[in-house]
């Protein structure tokens, strides 16, 4: 239904891009209950960079899988231009993906080692706009992206793993997304070509005005992609606000712990960081603590924290954040 | 992080050395590969399939069992019917290379025409199951839900029943034609190659390039084609391979039980070696002919699968 | 790193890697990982080699203890000297002595290090009696001591649990008790926490490095992280496709890195503690090492080559005379200067 998306009879013109309310997504098995996102609630402004940053198993991964309704999810809602997602029968679905492209982590397992990069980059196209020129605008993408066109022809094992991400991210680019979602597109790569995939991915921000969700768990990569950053902890968003007063005002003891704990490439920091070590282990999301699940490795818990799951802070604040003491806190700024 | 992903570079072979001047971004950086031509993965497949020997021998010697079984009219010295009755159970000599049986019919003639209807019910068996496994494989994988259900229950009972007894139970139900038992053979083997094929969609779907397709709005019968299939092929192949081998060894069965073709009219290895079974000691020709050319092409066929299995397989990094 | 002699090579050191070349058969020819690597590791140092992935780092760590893949993996020239034994012509079973005792290694993943089926305690236990004859119950009580000393909570029951029943962080403790257990003078360290989360990273760096003070002895960590080094190592091996380009302290090398690679590889790390508006970056990617380009192999990839730097190999020296810091560059005094 492109023509109702350009007529957009759902929505208003203005208003968040992406909004994301209360989603939730349980993997039941016979013996338990995963909860891989446990109500999530975001919105991302046209043009905006959101980071949504965590540990392994913290369902930052399956957000973004949820958004896309590359899985379905248990609950929740997810509006796109004001469309609601979640609700949309499957062929519509289909119909929105154009708007929406994804990266994904690994280069090596996100292209089909059996195609040419002409068909892996055209095949968005060959989809959605069939009668284009396909070859002209293929090589118009490789080129965006920093490859050479003549690369058309060859296929992925043949390509470096910086290169293949290029291939990548020309392939999402392909169907002209409106929101780039990115899940931890640089870390398979080494230092050296992470900072070209980054730098690609700001030049085409500025210059195609994409707006993107980054999910990452490299804070520094984060800090440098992202306007706006959220912080989950086991399928909840803990901490969210503008890069600066996520990064320099921490109020979430996680996201404190979090960022003292990231190694900073400078010798003569080892002694000037005041580290908040966590003790313990992460805990597991099939069998979570009570209350608040960070309450276990944080060194500020008290007895409320056992028994009352504190909630992200309402809408209207522009740095909410999930904890009963967040006012009360002295939480080290970093660095 | 648990969820980081190989380190890149994969092994430290095949990186692209890459000579390009550090240009600032805006369309004029790019960056060069290290051979001239694209290798396709096909080629990268046949190039590593020609240097495991044994497969390679092994088609040779499966072409001239092809060409001799093919060209059986051409080349054999007498026809699979034609009877010598001066020379009955006669062993090898200059007229019969490999003797001839009860009825004076030459042995290495049979032998040939055999190997025809053996081929063929092997071939053809083959790709029936192939066909039919695949299609129903990728579709029980892809969508799951009673498609699926339906296969594996009815997998599993076939498994569970001795498979043998059924191929003679629906053999004597059929006739004794080439047909119906190309027909008992393919209704049992393409199970396996549907299990194996699902099993292998399972995880192929949940690869990232699949969701990529998906993710691009990309219907599903063309991610099953396009993203599916291709990167079957290995499984497809092999598995195809091993059952050319088995049905020619189950032809060979039922035939020597009298299930099979009908010996009256048409020879196979297999009923060549039910007919003459009673004379392993006292004219072994006759039942070491058909015999190793059951081994011979059995064996050929399975090398040939297990070189395919190890060229074709994309994660053996680069050539 | 106030101990003047460490700086001139080779002087006294614990272990000592000279010129090792170790090459390693793939199917697509014969990759040299390690191309003349020197280093000297010192006691009671910590010395990290760092580089990207497939520059040879994990083939330089196998070569030292003698365990390259056995077909394909081969050392074809220089020597491991440690406590001036050459273990490059030590027999299999002198190897295996050393291995543990004397030097020990602590994997990436540790579920490669552990036995599925076996609980670690007794596989501490085991590690133990294999090389000193210890009863039982007294194998016993070191490893549940050593469990502790790498501050696993409830070490007594924890010593019963499969390796499957331990988070990654936990059976990385347990690989780094196993790895101490006999007391080494030697531990190397491939990527101790690189499959670990960040939190969980700094707590086994922690314990690793409280443990290597405790317990005076070496470490020779292989690493890609930057920022590990700088918060762990005393000094620094940079390893560029196959080769040691840069060897120093860790304070002059991050300082003032004198090579174009050192230099280019910290400046395109985004850093948590300041936002630059844009990454600097190194073009390109890493050579082969089939094949890798003459003379100086990030010759390809570097701003200041010059003719010079793809026809002839540059030597490793010192420069300055004073800074410790050995380098591999024709251009090491502009790269420094700038």
């Amino acid at each position: 239904m492109a023509h109702s998306e350009a007529s957009r009879p759902f929505g208003p013109e203005t208003g968040p891009l992406l909004a994301v309310d209360g989603l939730v997504k349980h993997f039941s098995t016979r013996r338990a209950t995963l909860k891989a996102v446990d109500g999530v609630s975001f919105t991302l402004e046209e043009g905006g960079t959101l980071g949504l940053v965590g540990e392994s198993g913290c369902g930052k991964s399956t957000t973004a899988r949820l958004i896309l309704r590359l899985l379905e999810p248990t609950a929740g809602s997810v509006r796109f231009r004001g469309r609601e997602l979640t609700t949309l029968p499957a062929a519509e679905v289909r119909l929105l993906r154009r708007r929406l492209g994804i990266v994904f982590q690994d280069p090596y397992a996100s292209l089909n080692p059996r195609m040419t990069l002409r068909n892996i980059v055209g095949e968005g196209l060959a989809v959605w706009e069939p009668r284009s020129d396909i070859d002209g605008r293929v090589a118009g993408l490789l080129e965006r992206v920093g490859l050479d066109p003549a690369f058309a022809g060859r296929y992925p094992h043949e390509l470096s793993g910086g290169q293949r991400q290029r291939v990548a991210i020309a392939r999402a680019l392909a169907p002209e997304p409106s929101l780039l979602i990115c899940d931890e597109p640089v870390s398979a790569l080494d230092v050296s070509v992470q900072a070209q995939i980054l730098n690609l991915l700001a030049d085409l921000r500025r210059d195609l005005g994409l707006t993107i969700l980054f999910i990452s768990h490299d804070l520094a990569v984060v800090r440098h992609v992202c306007e706006r950053v959220a912080v989950m902890h086991l399928g909840r968003i803990v901490e969210i606000g503008a890069r600066a007063q996520v990064y320099d005002n921490p109020r979430h003891p996680y996201t404190a712990a979090l960022l003292s704990a990231v190694p900073v490439p400078d010798p003569a920091h080892r002694h000037r960081r005041s580290r908040v070590q966590l003790a313990g282990e992460v805990p597991s999301p099939l069998d979570p603590p009570s209350g608040c699940t960070f309450r276990t490795r944080c060194p500020h818990a008290a007895e409320r924290c056992a028994t009352e799951a504190p909630e992200l802070a309402r809408r209207g604040a522009d740095h909410p954040v999930a904890c009963h003491f967040a006012a009360d806190l002295p939480l080290a700024a970093q660095p | 992080m648990s969820e980081q992903g190989p380190g890149p570079g994969g092994g430290m072979g095949g990186e692209a050395p890459v000579g390009v001047p550090d240009v600032p971004m805006g369309g004029g950086e790019t960056e060069s590969l290290a051979t001239a031509t694209p290798i396709s993965p096909w080629r990268l497949a046949l190039r590593r399939f020609l240097r495991r020997k044994p497969a390679v021998i092994s088609v040779a010697i499966l072409g001239v069992i092809v060409v001799g079984a093919t060209f059986a009219d051409q080349i054999a010295p007498f026809g699979a019917l034609e009877q010598d009755l001066d020379a009955i159970l006669h062993g090898p000599d200059g007229t019969h290379l490999l003797g001839t049986d009860t009825l004076g019919r030459d042995n290495l003639s049979r032998i040939l025409h055999g190997g025809r209807v053996s081929l063929l019910v092997g071939i053809t068996v083959a790709l029936i199951a192939g066909g039919v496994g695949t299609l129903i494989g990728i579709l029980a994988g892809y969508y799951g839900g009673l498609i699926d259900a339906t296969l594996m229950r009815l997998t599993d009972t076939l498994l569970a029943l001795p498979g043998l007894m059924v191929v003679i139970i629906a053999a004597r139900l059929l006739g004794d034609g080439t047909w119906d038992v190309v027909l008992v053979l393919s209704g049992i083997a393409w199970m396996t190659l549907a299990r194996i094929v699902r099993g292998k969609v399972l995880t192929l779907k949940e690869r990232e390039f699949v969701e990529a397709a998906r993710a691009l709005g990309v219907p599903a019968r063309q991610i099953m084609r396009r993203h599916l299939l291709p990167n079957l092929v290995g499984e497809i192949t092999v598995t195809v391979s091993l059952t050319v081998a088995a049905a020619i060894l189950a032809e060979s069965t039922l035939s020597f039980l009298g299930l099979g073709v009908s010996a009256t009219h048409t020879a196979t290895w297999g009923n060549m070696l039910g007919g003459n079974e009673g004379f392993v000691t006292t004219a072994p020709w006759l039942v070491w002919g058909p015999g190793l050319a059951i081994v011979i092409t059995a064996l050929c066929v399975n090398f040939i699968g297990d070189g395919l299995r190890d060229s074709l397989d994309p994660t053996q990094g680069k050539l | 790193m106030n101990v003047p002699d460490r700086r001139i090579p080779g002087a006294a050191a614990l272990l000592s890697v000279r010129g090792l070349r170790t090459e390693i058969d793939t199917e697509n020819g014969t990759v040299t990982a390690a191309d003349g690597v020197s280093l000297d590791l010192h006691g009671d140092e910590v010395l990290a080699v760092v580089g990207e992935s497939g520059c040879g780092k994990t083939m330089l760590a196998l070569s030292i203890l003698g365990l390259l893949p056995r077909r394909t993996g081969r050392i074809t020239g220089g020597q491991v000297l440690f406590r001036g034994e050459d273990l490059t012509q030590a027999t299999p079973a002198r190897l295996r002595e050393i291995r543990g005792a004397d030097i020990a290694m602590i994997f990436q993943d540790a579920l490669t290090g552990l036995h599925p089926l076996q609980r670690v305690g007794d596989q501490i236990v085991e590690m133990i009696r294999a090389h000193e004859p210890v009863r039982r119950d007294a194998a016993r009580r070191r490893a549940v001591d050593l469990l502790d000393l790498v501050g696993i909570p409830d070490p007594d029951r924890r010593a019963a649990s499969f390796p499957h029943e331990l988070s990654g962080g936990m059976r990385q403790r347990v690989m780094i008790a196993m790895a101490v257990a006999l007391d080494p003078a030697v531990l190397i360290a491939d990527e101790p926490t690189t499959a670990l989360d960040v939190t969980v990273q700094a707590q086994v760096l922690e314990t690793l490095a409280r443990i290597s003070g405790d317990l005076n002895g070496s470490i020779l960590l292989i690493t890609h992280d930057f920022g590990v080094v700088a918060g762990f190592a005393d000094r620094v091996a940079v390893m560029y496709a196959g080769r040691l380009v840069e060897q120093g302290p860790v304070a002059e090398v991050y300082g003032r890195p004198r090579h174009p690679y050192t230099a280019g590889l910290l400046a395109s790390m985004p850093r948590i503690d300041d936002i630059p508006g844009r990454l600097e970056r190194i073009a390109g990617t890493p050579p082969s090492l089939i094949s890798p380009p003459p003379g100086c192999r990030f010759a390809p990839r570097c701003g200041f080559a010059t003719d010079l730097c793809g026809e002839l190999t540059p030597q490793t020296r010192l420069w300055p005379a004073d800074g410790g810091v050995t380098v591999a560059c024709h251009h090491a005094e502009r790269v420094g200067a700038g």
